[in-house]
């Protein structure tokens, strides 16, 4: 034997160490918690089974107790003992992670028929441990793995150096035999972590579907508001153009307003001014007219004489009774517009017969008229015969009148 | 040749007198009877206008309806009397004897009603 190559295993020093501990502490727990681990690794199923045999003697209560026990049953192929431990498993209302592994391998191993326990592991296909536990089984399993794989490292080497030492072999091929069962409890672990993977993914593509909804939604909120803002702008933009067109045209129309009363107060002022200078005018007529309106008067059936400027303008009259005035005013402007539809010659005098007087215009110069109202019994001869004695009086009397504009 | 039309010639054998027309309400000649110098539609204008001014003035007035225009220009003179909605109008020249003419006017406007439309 080379001094290279201990003589113990890693799993043998393991269980040295905890057989000098419960030498002095037979009782202690942990101890023989570890001791019975250790046994069931390295193959001493018998020491295995009387360790956990003792724990739950100590801790009857302590499920793990009960599931080592169960695992040295099965290492040892008592299935019968397994199928007694399964049975209490069973009635626990929520097994722990060891427990569904233990009952998962017995029904795959186990050549007795239990109808039982393969419903109980078909109704708990889905089961899923809580992660933290998975991941913790994961770890602690692929620990255990590594410890067997030492373990047959290690007999590799004791073997090469003692090739005449067949337990050594036989050990090896125990201990693989071992490591893979480790393995299957191992991928049921792993199918546990894939679907927590698996629902990982699917809350990771749920919450990045649920972020791009909220992206998108957030995205068309904000073109709305973007939208709502331009059409706000534009509406802004709108009313303030249709106030500033509002304004301008206000303006305009004071503008015009302004210019129409300047217009009209100076056309007032300039009518004033021009009203008295014609009164001042004509005033100094009336010596001339007042013997020929006297003498017409004067002659039979005639109530009023006036002498008509053409824009209506009164410069002088009688009357010897009451006389609508300012309508023989506009019949002179009126009888301008009337008798200048035949443009072919000039009009001296006209004279309406009307069924109770007469009305006669006679123009004295293209500026000045005379009009005379008669009543019934007027006298058509004798008042054109006035005019005819009194045309050159007249002519002269307004020779020297203003002209009218 | 119609009644109406000798009526209107036989004004035109009066000495002075250049041409006759009745003349409808609104200006439109029924008939004239007048020599190539007269502006007959002129004419037909000038009464229409001046009767409708007349007949405004005299209702204002209060002397009612216009029986008789006589317009006076420097070469003739133009004379019209309404009988219904119609006026016989007398183109004259300036000379004419007016008394004449006016009497003939209102003889011949009776008959000029009598024949109606």
């Amino acid at each position: 034997m080379s001094a290279d190559v201990d003589l113990l295993t890693p799993l043998e020093k393991r269980l040295q160490a905890a057989e000098q501990q419960l030498e002095t502490t037979p009782d202690d727990v942990l101890t023989l918690a570890d001791y019975g681990e250790a046994a069931l690794l390295r193959g001493r199923l018998h020491e295995a089974m009387k360790c956990f045999q003792r724990l739950s003697a100590l801790e009857p209560e302590n499920l793990s107790h009960c599931l080592g026990l169960g695992r040295a049953y099965l290492e040892s192929g008592l299935h019968a003992e397994a199928h007694g431990i399964a049975q209490r498993v069973m009635r626990e209302e929520q097994p722990p992670l060891a427990g569904h592994l233990l009952l998962r391998t017995l029904a795959r191993t186990s050549h007795q028929t239990d109808q039982a326990l393969a419903a109980w592991v078909a109704a708990h296909a889905s089961w899923l441990p809580e992660r933290d536990a998975v991941e913790a089984e994961r770890s602690r399993l692929a620990e255990v793995i590594g410890q067997l794989e030492r373990e047959v490292e290690h007999l590799m080497a004791r073997s090469k150096e003692d090739a005449n030492e067949p337990v050594l072999a036989f050990s090896m091929c125990l201990a693989r035999e071992r490591q893979d069962r480790v393995r299957e409890s191992l991928g049921i672990v792993e199918a546990w972590a894939q679907q927590y993977d698996a629902l990982d993914t699917e809350r990771q593509r749920q919450e990045d579907e649920e972020r791009l909804r909220l992206e998108e939604a957030a995205r068309l909120q904000r073109a709305e508001e973007e939208q709502r803002e331009r059409e706000e702008q534009e509406r802004a933009r709108l009313q303030a153009e249709e106030e500033e067109r509002q304004l301008r045209e206000e303006q305009e129309r004071a503008r015009l307003q302004a210019e129409e009363e300047e217009r009209q107060r100076r056309e007032a002022e300039e009518a004033q001014r021009g009203t008295r200078e014609r009164e001042q005018a004509y005033t100094a007529l009336k010596g001339q007219l007042d013997p020929l309106i006297a003498s017409l008067l004067k002659t039979k059936g005639v109530t009023a004489a006036l002498l008509v400027a053409r824009d209506g303008f009164l410069v002088h009259e009688g009357h010897t009774a009451e006389v609508d005035i300012p309508t023989l005013m506009n019949f002179v402007v009126g009888a301008q517009a009337a008798l200048s539809t035949y443009e072919k010659a000039s009009w001296k005098t006209w004279v309406l017969e009307l069924a109770k007087g007469i009305l006669v215009l006679h123009r004295i110069t293209p500026d000045y008229f005379l009009v005379i109202h008669g009543v019934t019994g007027a006298n058509f001869g004798l008042l054109t015969l006035f005019i005819d004695k009194n045309r050159g009086q007249l002519e002269s009397a307004f020779a020297s009148a203003p002209a009218v504009s | 040749m119609t009644e109406v039309k000798t009526i209107l010639e036989s004004f035109c054998k009066l000495d002075g007198v250049r041409g006759a027309l009745v003349v409808e309400a609104g200006g439109q000649v029924q008939e004239s009877a007048c020599g190539p110098d007269v502006d007959v539609e002129g004419i037909a204008r000038l009464v229409d206008a001046s009767s409708t001014l007349g007949r405004q003035t005299a209702s204002t007035l209060g002397l009612e309806g216009v029986t008789q225009s006589y317009v006076e220009y420097e070469a003739f003179t133009v004379t019209a009397e309404s009988f219904g909605d119609r006026a016989l109008v007398v183109v004259a020249s300036a000379g004419a004897n007016l008394g004449r003419l006016r009497l003939e006017i209102r003889k011949n406007k009776k008959m000029l009603e009598s024949l109606g439309g």
